[in-house]
């Protein structure tokens, strides 16, 4: 049984949530990061178009990711 | 440009002084994240294999017998992870794996730090510069080969 007061349950729930915020911003960041540096490196190298397409692509689905974070950010700010 | 080996093309990359390629096992729940890996460390010349945090069940790790582990410890799952580590480390076949904790949750790294210290595990914060966690892989395998060197001479 969850005998936890109301407003320690609140607080919980908020740290639960900041913590999946956190994580969705992280996670994607995490993924640019390591692929401009992969690009930047491929690109040196002259490495071939389909190596720098797979970064490019996936720089582009991380941007995607934030931007509905973002979005769904606001959506909650305004509800 | 950056320093180090790292602009060596994969396939040029060395294995390692004793001609043996390092395998790596990266965990993570998210596949972009796990491409990343897989990417990055082929690049380095490991030998990598990917896994999800579904297949929380260390079979397939002792299968695997990776050299080492890329544990991404993810806050916003923390039990899973936190759960994983400790199954690792007390199960016998896996418990001498060398592994190295990606992880962005800063403070709650800081206080688990003393229980990571004393598991043997090595921490790189995110978001990490890749040669950052190329260097701490390396720095673990070397130390992990020295080990067992002392041990087998011992």
């Amino acid at each position: 049984m969850d005998e936890a007061a109301p407003e320690v349950r609140s607080r919980t729930q908020h740290q639960q949530e900041w913590a999946v915020l956190m994580h969705d911003l992280r996670t994607p960041l995490t993924v640019l990061m390591g692929r401009v540096q992969l690009l930047r490196r491929h690109m040196r190298r002259g490495d071939d178009a389909v190596q720098i397409d797979t970064d490019l692509e996936a720089i582009e689905a991380a941007i995607v990711r934030l931007t509905a974070t973002v979005e769904r950010l606001d959506r909650d700010r305004r509800s | 440009m950056p320093s180090g080996s790292s602009l060596i093309p994969s396939s040029l990359s060395p294995p390692s002084l004793d001609g043996h390629r390092s395998h790596i096992l990266a965990i993570n729940n998210d596949s972009a994240v796990l491409a990343l890996f897989r990417d990055l460390l082929e690049e380095a010349g490991y030998q990598v294999s990917t896994q999800t945090y579904v297949d929380r069940d260390l079979t397939q790790i002792k299968a695997l017998k990776p050299d080492l582990i890329v544990l991404d410890y993810m806050w916003a799952n923390e039990d899973a992870s936190w759960s994983l580590l400790q199954m690792l480390r007390m199960d016998p076949a896996t418990a001498s794996i060398p592994i190295v904790l990606c992880t962005g949750a800063v403070h709650e790294v800081k206080a688990l730090q003393e229980h990571l210290v004393a598991m043997g595990v090595t921490v790189v914060l995110k978001p990490f510069n890749i040669d950052q966690l190329v260097d701490a892989i390396r720095e673990r395998l070397g130390a992990d080969r020295a080990l067992r060197s002392i041990d087998m001479e011992g």
